[in-house]
């Protein structure tokens, strides 16, 4: 199972790469690769280079566009051609994307962090994943079908923390390396978390777009589901929406929701 | 292994594959490529070194800008503000907005953004800021302090609201810049911008670099275009101002509005990412040495 695994995250590593390639590696045999071997050993080439080997409880794997892999005895490595890494065993993994993307977790739980400092957390057990950064949720609509949920240029997370007078493009010092809004590294960890979070939601028995299992806490919206209620208690303003509460705020120059725990 | 952990375990390596798929992606933008083999006349243009001088005559068009705007007793101008996001594919897109300013000095401020994204109204009375988002009918409160640029840093402070337009409309614009300017050069005159002819120039910090066209007669700035250095896919923020109106009487019921005043309140908050109670944020992990084995 470590070694297919292993095998598996090559190939992704080796999509960093070009989609090409691992696409070829993946379907070897079906476009003209070849395997051969025996009880103890075997070897496989694939038609456009990539090549694996093993046996006597280690195995190898060379990707035609400089990706490997090898492992053994219940550990494993990986190396993408352009600086990705990857290795695992005894339960544990982590795995480091070459322009600054990173991965670590084990039995059940595991953190992802992109280059722009949006981060995503698994618990074991919990059944949901979370983002935290605003762009899964904070910007819904990146292909523009609809932007309505955007808002205008904001400081979060791009101007940083410097904010030495705030006075504006000139003056606001735009202190943070990490800009996390929008970009499409940490949408495509959003996606991720999304797919992750429904996917866990079905298999809870709950109806396809039920409010009520799809939003995390913490994670911030730029406008509510359908068929929310408003709710005053203790002079604070809520929307009950299913069985998920929404506190809203003005920030970034404009309303957005927050999911919160029952007040 | 469980069936349960496998799964889990799986969704886990997707999660790193894509990150390594994404950091490409995004990376290809940013990255630089592999040295040629030969040098090419644009990698030969890149070595030359950059002298960060500040040219007196792009000073002086800054000082005169900047004197113009702060001798002003009130202004109305409009902003349009344009500003680049990646899509999934990586090529960004461009979003606009749009909004309609108006200022009276020391303490008073008006942001009426029509559009596009969502509408929103922004007032310091002299009193209170007051965020109003007019679609959802509610609005935000807080204690005004006594300028305008106080109030900036407040909204900025508390909300992360922020005005691409604030350089033109702070109490002494220059010296707001003074401080931190590495560069500053003098490019052109252009007769498209704004209408109008103007003064071209760039300036930087160590921030961000910014292109600006500053009205060659009546020193009013038109347009502005900004690149962060700290932005890896060093994306384009334009703004183009207009319809420029200095030291016109403005209506004593400009800044507050009716409508806001009696709506639902909500809190003004910084739409930051936060953690659930209880959780520490992870840290990235440390790659294993596992023995490899041939």
């Amino acid at each position: 199972m470590t070694t297919r695994l292993a095998l598996g995250l090559v190939g992704l590593l080796a999509g960093a790469l070009a989609a090409a390639p691992a696409f070829a590696w993946a379907h070897a045999n079906r476009f003209g690769g070849s395997t051969s071997g025996s009880y103890s050993s075997w070897t496989h080439s694939g038609r456009w280079g990539g090549s694996a080997a093993g046996g006597n409880g280690s195995w190898s794997g060379h990707s035609a566009w400089g990706g490997t892999a090898s492992g053994g005895g219940g550990s494993w490595t990986a190396h993408g051609a352009e600086g990705g890494t990857a290795s695992g065993g005894d339960g544990s993994w982590t795995a480091h994307g070459a322009y600054g993307g990173s991965a670590s977790g084990g039995e059940g739980t595991w953190t992802a962090h992109n280059a722009y400092g949006t981060t995503a957390y698994h618990t074991a057990g919990s059944g949901t994943t979370t983002v935290y950064g605003t762009d899964n949720a904070y910007h819904p609509t990146y292909y523009g079908g609809t932007y309505y949920g955007y808002h205008p240029p904001t400081t979060v997370n791009y101007y940083g923390s410097g904010c030495y007078d705030c006075g504006g493009w000139s003056s606001a010092g735009a202190a943070a390396a990490g800009a996390t809004l929008g970009l499409a590294t940490g949408a495509a960890i959003g996606e991720a978390a999304e797919a992750n979070t429904a996917a866990n939601a079905y298999t809870a028995g709950y109806a396809a777009g039920s409010t009520s299992a799809a939003y995390t806490t913490g994670a911030i919206y730029a406008t509510l589901p359908a068929g929310c209620s408003p709710t005053t208690l203790a002079a604070t303003t809520y929307y009950l929406c299913g069985n998920t509460w929404f506190k809203p705020s003005y920030g970034a120059n404009g309303v957005y929701y927050r999911v919160v725990p029952t007040p | 292994m469980t069936g349960t952990r496998l799964i889990l375990r799986g969704a886990a390596l997707g999660i790193a594959g894509l990150v390594a798929v994404a950091g490409g992606r995004a990376g290809a933008q940013t990255r630089r490529a592999k040295p040629a083999a030969k040098p090419t006349p644009a990698a030969a243009a890149a070595t030359v070194p950059v002298t960060l001088e500040l040219e007196p005559r792009a000073i002086d068009i800054l000082k005169a800008a900047s004197a113009t705007l702060a001798a002003a007793r009130t202004m109305r101008f409009t902003a349009v503000v344009s500003y680049e996001n990646p899509s999934l594919l990586g090529p960004p897109l461009v979003y606009t907005t749009r909004s309609e300013v108006t200022l009276q000095r020391p303490d008073k401020l008006r942001v009426i953004t029509t559009g596009d994204g969502p509408p929103a109204e922004f007032y310091d009375t002299g009193t209170q800021l007051i965020a109003f988002a007019p679609a959802e009918n509610l609005v935000a409160v807080a204690d005004a302090p006594p300028t305008v640029d106080a109030a900036l840093a407040k909204a900025y402070e508390m909300a992360a609201m922020y005005f691409p337009f604030s350089d033109v409309i702070v109490a002494d614009p220059y010296g707001d810049l003074a401080g931190s300017l590495k560069l500053a050069f003098y490019i052109g005159q252009s007769k498209i911008v704004g209408g109008t002819t103007t003064d071209m120039i760039a300036y930087a910090t160590d921030a961000v670099f910014v292109q600006a066209w500053i009205g060659a007669d009546d020193k009013l700035p038109r347009r502005l275009r900004a690149i962060y250095a700290a932005d890896p896919a060093q994306l384009r923020h334009d703004l183009e101002l207009s319809d420029w109106q200095l030291d016109v009487a403005i209506a004593p019921d400009a800044f507050a509005s009716a409508r806001a005043a009696s709506t639902t309140r909500i809190d003004f908050a910084r739409p930051d990412p936060m953690l659930p109670p209880g959780l520490t944020p992870p840290t990235a992990g440390k790659p294993t040495t596992p023995a490899r084995k041939k």
